[in-house]
């Protein structure tokens, strides 16, 4: 028998009977709330998702719209607006779908695997957003820029000078877009990152386990 | 129905504290930790006895619940101190019938435990419960074979730190 085995039997007769729980302190917790990651994903994912609407809804809906009409793009914001909706309702149904797997009394590997996949479907859906707002605006600023008429009401618009160049407009506005969305992905990575860190790296270990 | 159901719930918990308390041990390292991660346990298990539905044992349902939630559900509390030192003085636990050998030695082994990962510390919880591998394979949600090369590497690793 070696040393473990022998340590077997003290292990499982340890006695814990001097931190015993009371029954009344266990019906306080049961009403007691969680700190689950999950709880938190759940939240943080829900901010996220009403975030990025907030950035399509007012910058670019509300503001803009009447100045793109007048520009004879109405249609290319109306087809956004449409795909933008279905893209919400299927994040949806996705995220309540992968959000009810979650369940404690899974085996290890499948809880992780739920929770990862999960988070991933807000992570897509972010990217998704952040992909399709520079398609739309490209759509849009290409349609500005291939008209003298467009580029000086888009200058009057947004308080730019009207002796800046077509060319310094373009870099100003390729600028301003990149770091709004380096800072978004940056914030991300870092909630993303904190979060899930602990957790896909216990998740990895058992993936190599089975390797 | 609800409050039949927590009575039910709350002694089934009441006469299976113990595994809690293991998982806690080995998860925290001290007073303040293991209760928080007591309560998280609770809640946890509150929330997912609903679905047990019989077909395993308690017991073994709670190990799967408490281990997922040290592992993976639990936000470590900031006020949880990194030392190993204050465990020691917190749980001096009670082996009435081992000498002071068997204890100084189970002293040593939560040491070592606490030096290992996640993972690692749930196979051998697992291991010294006495857990068939299938069921500690069917808790990680890993294959039997690979729950049998793992733990003996575990308790291969934990003998060299026992034993220095």
């Amino acid at each position: 028998m070696d040393q473990l085995d022998k340590l077997k039997d003290a292990w499982k007769s340890q006695d814990y009977s001097k931190h015993k729980v009371s029954t009344n302190d266990i019906y306080k917790m049961l009403h007691s709330k969680s700190s689950s990651i999950v709880k938190w994903i759940f939240y943080i994912s829900i901010i996220e998702f009403i975030f990025i609407n907030c950035i399509n809804l007012f910058t670019d809906m509300d503001k803009y719209l009447d100045i793109y009409k007048e520009m004879g793009m109405y249609n290319i914001i109306l087809v956004s607006t449409v795909i933008s909706y279905i893209v919400i309702l299927g994040f949806i149904y996705l995220f309540y779908k992968n959000y009810k797997k979650i369940s404690a009394d899974s085996d290890a590997k499948t809880l992780m695997k739920n929770i990862i996949n999960t988070r991933k479907t807000v992570k897509y859906y972010i990217y998704f957003n952040i992909l399709f707002m520079v398609l739309v605006m490209s759509i849009l600023f290409y349609f500005i820029f291939s008209s003298p008429e467009n580029i000086a009401l888009y200058k009057i618009t947004n308080n730019f000078e009207q002796g800046v160049t077509d060319n310094q407009l373009l870099a100003a506005i390729i600028i301003m877009m990149s770091i709004v969305i380096g800072i978004l992905l940056l914030l991300y990575r870092l909630i993303y990152g904190i979060l899930l860190r602990r957790l896909k790296k216990n998740h990895k270990e058992l993936e190599l386990l089975d390797k | 129905m609800t409050q039949e159901l927590e009575k039910q719930f709350v002694k089934l918990l009441d006469e299976n504290q113990n595994i809690i308390h293991k998982v806690c041990r080995v998860y925290t390292n001290n007073s303040d930790a293991h209760k928080d991660l007591f309560q998280e346990v609770t809640i946890q298990l509150w929330k997912a006895y609903p679905k047990f539905r019989g077909d395993a044992k308690f017991s073994t349902w709670m190990y799967r619940v408490a281990l997922n939630t040290a592992i993976t559900l639990y936000r470590k509390s900031k006020r949880q101190i990194q030392t190993s030192d204050i465990s020691d003085f917190h749980y001096k636990l009670e082996y009435d019938e081992y000498d002071g050998e068997i204890e100084e030695q189970m002293q040593l082994l939560y040491k070592a435990i606490h030096q290992l990962s996640d993972i690692e510390k749930a196979l051998i919880l697992l291991y010294l419960e006495d857990k068939p591998y299938k069921e500690i394979a069917e808790t990680m949600g890993i294959t039997e074979v690979n729950a049998r090369v793992k733990v003996n590497r575990i308790k291969t690793k934990l003998k060299t730190i026992l034993n220095p």
